[in-house]
């Protein structure tokens, strides 16, 4: 533990046994340091105490019937950690693994990630214990209407607003909001995620890719600079890889690269709109393996994934821009060496925590283009608060509204990033601007809103 | 239960009193007499064998009565045979004095005087003797002696539980019956050996043979009403006598009387009345009856001809009423059908007033068909055409119902009309026809067909080329001793691709394809195949041929023929024999020729899908229980199934319960996205040796143009994150079979429980079973009209093999898993398939997952199958260890050995890692063999609290210097012995240290 004693002392003792929860706290307050250091005010309004108690917690009884007429009973809950920036928003998780614990940490980090989006939500999280793997539709719909059934009186469009998470996708919350509906007799913005057709957002499928993209667009354009011409270096070949791709495309990029768990392309000529649409198929619909993209376009080399092997030589190809896509992990010390030695100087994470520690602080002291996973691929939680203003104005935007407010949002959140970096002494490193300005947000709020 | 009875089982309770072992009681003189005139046991054998009689009896010689009762003091005989003089007492009094026994077997008396039997034989059956006759010389008079005493103890049971047929013979003369009974037991017999030589195999042929016509003897007027009254709805006719006691005595016209009582109540049966005297001629023509003048030289010729047209054993002779003329004839029922459209319309009439139909049919042994037919009267029809229409119907049906289920055989010149199952040669089917045939006879005898009557169910079409086939083949030009002789399987396959099919066979083959326009698939079926504990199963080729370009149909089929015997001779073939104590040169090889099922789509042919349903579930999750069973099954031909590809698995009890695509990640990793189907883009192509060179891999747009996946499509919605039941709104496509487990589209579920529990029920054993099904064209998702398709056409379920699956729950457990101290080691532990002990293991072939490389698969396949070569020249079996699942096509699932580069395995483990999502193997043909051959198998799942291996254990074996390493595989050596426990009730077992048996 490196948060000092004093504050974290309390909070292990109060929170006996949710060690998922404390060690999420200890994450938070370690990377916040510089600002509570700075801010007194924070430390008298005990912001750090308030903060990690969650503003309220519900826990029910979820009875429900399977198709054999035998009784099961799950444990169900909202917590509901924090609202200082507007309603509490935060995914259900329907896991055998669900606990407070667990959904309190989960909780508690939404509150950050929510805030540096720079738009009104709070944090909080819910679900339950209920598995549905195994479960026919009809037992899905009978557990979610039971849950919505206790749920419904304690959330609403500007109260709280869950969305989805582990086990509760389109079908689920097609249920859950069709039992509120019932219950509450209003058609409301009570859920995030719905159904194109009935109250949900457009361009959620591109957004992280999208936004990933427009992240490293704002980074380049502190130096007065574009995609147009540049060569990126791209990894994988999901959602989010594909529309990073497209995304870059539109800007006059260069894609060189994509990659799976097989190997990856090297495309000199450029992946173009055709060869994108290739790849679409063949990993939508066909699921297949990247390598069969040489096998189409014989321009391209195909580099078989060497498990001994100590760097990516993805990475390793001349480029100026490098969008990780892929997975945890994919660029180690070496391949930040090599990515800078091919002469990259931007680069922007579309996945979760794609570099290594090591990697991350030879970006950072090599004061190139950074942009952090928590930041950089804040784009899909910002639509779920596309949709919410959506649903309470009662409008549905095109792709291109969804789309333009996209690219303010991530305009928004690089330079909330960069200036906290800045006013923090800590210029161009957004890792620590991002910390700490989803801290601030909320902290300030807090603070202004008095004690409650 | 479903299963109705099996008509061969029906009749396998038929005659449940059995004459097989003959106490013969007969002093030293009376055997002397015996022997003298003919040897009395020889003689019997002879009439057995002449009449190609099946299980003769044994004879068991004593002199005395005491001895006799001392034999059966001690034994069990079934026929007690004494001659007058038996030592110390009578043949009556050795009756009264036999043990009491409830199997007290019957006694006959075998006289050898005409005055001893005569006075015998008027005495009454409760008085101790069941039957005398007269020793007269005749070698079938053991036979018919055997015979009749089974009859007369059998009639009852018989009747009741099969309606046999009986036959009453009316003759108080011991010397007349004694020489009438065998004259009528031959003739009998050998009718119905002409008769079911026709279209019947030997089995079926003995079993109808069995269920023969019951010949009773009453040897007075009493007896006579007796059984007449008991048995007159069983009655086929009546032979009389004249003159035989009434009350006691003689009465010249007990014989008239009594045919005057039987015309009264069954004025259609058939009766002749046989008598000594021209003069009775008279009488007979009064009482409507034929007749036969027993001193006539042509008695036996006379008695014939009554048998033969009487009773229904010959052909039907159409007459007219008044002159009784031949008008035609109809040789059997085919035949029938073919005649009678053409019979005048009285004359039909006339027939089915007198039941002469019904007659013939019951003689035939076709028993359903007679019973149908008996009640209806002429009257029921509006006028002859209408009768005419209702026997061609009726007649039609029969031959269609009774094609269903049975085995024909097959020749150029015999080609059993409607028959689906049929043979060519006359040696073994092989295992896998074998299960196919018994499935094919079970669903024909099953009520499944009125259960789903919107679908055909049945075996697709099959010919079996036998084993003599193969035999002879390979025998000429020392075919087999050069293909074991032969370097490399190329030139095995070169040496039976020279050597053309013998001409007759090919002549069959030319016959059989006459009729046949549809795809084939080639199988083969050796005499080893798919038996319960060597199933071989996917180790022999089977090859599809397109069967579509007239000149080279016969050289695709006589060449997938050959292909098939060759693969005896491959060298995986070999080794796998080898390694199972199986010689090569015992190998038989009988080859299946079976209908494709599916349909043409452009230059594509297969069925909508196809799959594996299994009675016994290993694995079942949640409220499963293991005899739910489970289905895998996948769009397409199977070939997607036997590579443990993507495919669907379902419960049949609980089909809305998605197994492996519980969540929508899950679904997009694991749903099918290509399908397999027979190329026919190339219909001249030949057979080659690698079986999957005429399939076409596809991708799900093309099922989706041809319109075959709308039935099992699913659609994932990127927007919504959200799975939709159909093919109809954007997205990507998936495969989940939703229209078909959840929308009604076809009844898969509920019909495969229905054949799983048929085939359970029929083999005594779990199943497995493989199946296709082709939808009607043009199915479409319209609710309540779901199976309809274009006019006429139903939906098709094909089962097309059934075979036991290994689940045995019994069996050697020495350790109580759940109770083994925690301080015990365990090398590994899980859940587990298979049962008992394997001792004194000291090798571990492993991989550990973090240097899995899927890339090099094939390779690390190779690579373990040098090692385990290696190991089974030393004779040491081990334990395989990796990642994922063993024997997939898929690399990237697991390593993708075949199952004779692991045949040395006595354990094989696989390590299920969390989130891996890939299921472990059982089911598939690999697995199959590993559990039939008792390999030990356990899924360890590391993450879980039960289970061990855990990377500690393996770290434990990384620990240890490696033998050999290559490609990142370990080969490593124990430092002791270990003994893999496993327990199949609990599903548990455990690799731990080896202290010998019980020493725990």
């Amino acid at each position: 533990m490196s948060t000092p004693r004093e504050l974290m002392d309390p909070i292990v003792k109060r929170n006996p046994n949710e060690t998922e929860f404390l060690q999420a706290v200890d994450e938070v307050l370690e990377s916040i340091q510089p600002a509570l250091d700075q801010h007194r005010e924070l430390r008298s309004a005990k912001i750090v105490d308030r903060l990690v108690e969650p503003e309220r917690v519900i826990q029910f009884r979820v009875p429900w019937m399977d198709d054999d007429n035998e009784v099961h009973v799950q444990r169900g809950f909202r917590v509901e950690f924090n609202s200082a920036l507007g309603p509490y928003k935060g995914g259900l998780r329907f896991h055998p693994s669900v606990n407070l614990s667990i959904l309190k940490f989960l909780g508690f980090e939404q509150i950050f990630k929510n805030s540096l989006t720079t738009t009104n939500i709070g944090g909080g999280k819910g679900g339950s214990d209920f598995n549905p793997k195994g479960r026919s539709d009809s037992e899905v719909m009978r557990f979610c209407q039971s849950f919505m059934t206790e749920l419904w009186r304690h959330i609403g469009a500007s109260t709280d607003v869950p969305a989805g998470d582990i086990g509760v996708g389109g079908r689920e919350i097609g249920y859950l909001f069709g039992q509120y509906k019932r219950l509450a007799n209003r058609f409301d913005g009570v859920l995030t995620g719905k159904g194109l057709e009935w109250g949900g957002s457009r361009i959620r499928t591109e957004a992280t890719g999208y936004g990933q993209v427009y992240f490293a667009q704002e980074m380049l354009a502190t130096r007065e600079e574009s995609f147009e011409g540049k060569r990126c270096l791209i990894s994988g070949s999901g959602n989010v890889a594909q529309f990073a791709t497209e995304k870059v495309l539109q800007l006059g990029g260069k894609v060189l690269t994509l990659s799976d768990s097989g190997g990856y392309i090297f495309d000199e000529e450029g992946i173009d709109g055709e060869k994108l649409d290739f790849v679409k198929k063949l990993k939508n619909e066909r699921r297949g393996r990247i390598k069969e993209y040489v096998e189409k376009y014989p321009g391209a080399v195909f580099t078989e994934r060497d498990p001994e092997a100590d760097h990516n030589p993805l990475w390793a190809h001349a480029a100026d821009i490098a969008l990780p896509a892929a997975t945890q992990n994919e660029i180690n010390g070496k391949d930040a060496q090599n990515l800078l030695d091919g002469g990259v100087y931007c680069l922007s994470e579309g996945s979760n925590m794609p570099s290594t520690p090591d990697a991350v602080n030879f970006f950072v002291a090599e004061k190139i283009l950074y942009g952090p996973g928590k930041a950089a691929n804040a784009g899909g939680v910002a639509t779920s608060a596309l949709e919410m203003a959506q649903n309470s104005q009662g409008e549905r935007w095109s792709r291109e509204e969804v789309d333009r407010r996209l690219q303010g949002l991530m305009k928004e959140i690089h330079r909330n990033c960069r200036d906290t970096a800045e006013k923090y002494g800590a210029e161009g490193n957004l890792v620590a601007g991002a910390n700490i300005a989803g801290f601030l947000r909320v902290a300030y709020a807090m603070v202004d809103q008095g004690l409650v | 239960m479903i299963v109705r009875g099996f008509r061969f089982f029906r009749h396998q309770t038929l005659t449940p009193f059995r004459v097989r072992d003959v106490l013969l009681v007969a002093s030293l003189y009376d055997r002397f007499i015996l022997e003298e005139d003919g040897r009395f046991a020889d003689k019997t054998l002879e009439g057995f064998a002449q009449l190609e009689l099946s299980s003769p009896p044994d004879f068991t010689h004593v002199t005395s009565a005491r001895e006799a009762l001392d034999r059966l003091s001690k034994g069990r005989y079934d026929l007690v045979l004494a001659t007058p003089h038996c030592g110390d007492m009578t043949p009556r009094e050795l009756a009264w004095n036999m043990p009491p026994s409830p199997n007290q077997p019957p006694v006959a008396m075998l006289a050898y005087d005409e005055a001893t039997a005569s006075e015998q034989s008027q005495r009454p059956r409760s008085d101790g003797l069941d039957q005398v006759f007269l020793w007269n010389g005749d070698p079938r008079l053991g036979l018919a002696l055997v015979k009749a005493v089974e009859d007369s103890r059998n009639v009852g049971h018989d009747t009741e539980h099969s309606e046999v047929r009986v036959i009453l013979l009316v003759e108080d003369s011991p010397s007349f019956y004694s020489s009438y009974l065998p004259l009528i037991y031959n003739e009998l017999l050998l009718q119905l050996q002409h008769l079911f030589k026709e279209r019947h195999t030997e089995r079926d042929r003995r079993h109808r043979i069995r269920a023969r016509p019951k010949i009773l003897l009453a040897r007075n007027y009493e007896e006579a009403m007796l059984y007449f009254e008991k048995y007159q709805r069983y009655l086929l006719g009546t032979i009389c006598d004249l003159r035989f006691p009434r009350r006691g005595r003689m009465d010249p016209m007990a014989g008239r009387d009594f045919i005057r009582q039987v015309r009264r109540r069954l004025p259609d049966l058939p009766v002749l009345l046989q008598t000594r005297g021209e003069e009775h001629r008279r009488l007979a023509q009064e009482l409507s009856v034929r007749f036969a003048d027993k001193t006539s030289p042509d008695l036996n010729a006379q008695l014939r001809s009554f048998i033969r047209t009487d009773f229904g054993f010959g052909p039907f002779v159409f007459r007219q009423r008044h002159d009784r003329k031949a008008v035609t004839q109809a040789a059997d029922i085919q035949d029938m059908v073919r005649v009678l459209p053409t019979v005048p319309r009285d004359v039909l009439i006339y027939h089915a007033e007198h039941n002469h139909l019904s007659n013939w049919l019951m003689a035939r042994g076709e028993f359903s068909l007679a019973e149908d037919l008996r009640p209806r009267k002429v009257s029921d029809f509006a006028d002859g055409e209408a009768l005419r229409q209702y026997l061609i119907q009726s007649f039609a049906r029969f031959l269609e119902e009774r094609a269903k289920g049975e085995v024909g055989e097959f020749s150029s010149d015999q080609n059993p009309l409607g028959t689906e199952f049929f043979r060519i040669g006359t040696g073994s089917m092989g295992g896998k026809a074998r299960g196919m045939a018994f499935l094919s006879r079970l669903l024909a005898e099953s009520e499944v067909h009125e259960r789903f009557p919107g679908v055909k169910i049945a075996v697709p079409r099959t010919g079996v080329l036998c084993t003599d086939i193969f035999e002879s083949y390979i025998e000429r030009d020392d075919l087999q001793d050069r293909a074991l002789a032969a370097q490399s399987d190329e030139e095995v396959v070169a040496l039976f691709l020279e050597r053309p099919l013998e001409p007759k066979v090919m002549q069959d083959l030319a016959a059989l394809l006459e009729g046949v326009r549809y795809p084939l698939a080639v199988r083969s079926s050796s005499i080893h195949e798919d038996s319960e504990f060597q199933p071989l199963a996917g180790l022999y080729r089977t090859f599809m041929i397109p069967n579509a370009v007239p000149e080279l149909r016969l050289e695709q089929l006589s060449r997938a023929v050959r292909l098939v015997f060759a693969s005896v001779f491959l060298r995986s073939t070999r080794n796998y024999l080898k390694a199972h104590g199986l010689r090569v040169g015992d190998e038989r090889m009988a080859v299946i020729l079976q209908r494709l099922v599916g349909r043409h789509h452009g230059d594509r042919f297969y069925p909508h899908f196809a799959g594996v349903a299994q009675s016994h579930n290993y694995y079942p999750q949640g409220k499963m229980r293991p005899e739910d069973g489970i289905v895998t099954v996948a769009l397409g031909l199977g070939q997607s199934i036997v590579d443990g590809g993507r495919v669907v698995r379902f419960c049949p009890r609980y089909p809305a319960v998605p197994l492996q695509m519980g969540s929508i990640k899950d679904a997009l990793r694991f749903s099918q996205r290509h399908f397999y189907a027979l190329d026919m883009a190339d219909p001249r192509h030949l057979p080659e040796i690698h079986e999957t060179t005429n399939l076409v891999r596809l991708d799900l747009e093309v099922a989706e143009a041809d319109g075959t996946l709308d039935a099992v499509g699913a659609t994932y919605s990127p927007d919504n994150d959200a799975i939709y039941d159909s093919i109809h709104r954007p997205g990507t496509r998936l495969v989940n079979f939703s229209g078909v487990l959840k929308h009604g589209v076809f009844p898969l579920a509920p019909l495969l429980e229905a054949l799983l529990e048929l085939g359970r029920e029929g083999m005594g054993t779990p199943v497995e079973m493989e199946f296709a099904v082709d939808l009607a064209a043009q199915t479409s998702v319209r609710p309540g009209r779901a199976l309809e398709g274009a006019v006429g056409e139903v939906p098709e379920m094909a089962p097309l093999q059934l075979r036991p699956l290994v689940a045995s729950t019994s069996g050697e457990v020495e350790v109580d898993l759940a109770r083994l101290p925690v301080s015990v080691h365990r090398l590994l532990e899980g859940e587990a398939l298979g049962y008992g002990v394997r001792r004194g293991l000291e090798d571990v072939i492993y991989l550990h997952p973090r240097r899995y490389d899927p890339a090099r698969g094939r390779e690390l396949a190779a690579a373990i199958e040098r090692l385990d070569h290696r190991l089974r020249r030393q004779d040491r079996s081990y334990v395989l260890l990796g990642p994922g699942r063993w024997g997939t096509a898929d690399p990237w699932l697991g390593v993708p050995v075949d199952w004779p580069q692991v045949a040395g395995a006595a354990l094989i483990a696989e390590l299920e890692l969390e989130g891996s999502g890939i299921d472990p193997s059982q089911g598939s043909h690999f697995f199959h063999n590993l559990t039939s051959l008792r390999v030990g198998y356990l899924c360890v799942r590391p993450h879980l609290d039960s289970d061990r291996a855990d990377l500690e254990g393996l770290e434990a074996l990384e620990s240890l210097a490696p033998e050999v390493e290559p490609l990142g595989l370990r080969w490593v050596r124990l430092p002791r012995p270990y003994a893999a426990h496993l327990d199949a009730a609990a599903r548990r077992g455990a690799v731990i240290p080896d202290n010998g048996p019980r020493s725990l």
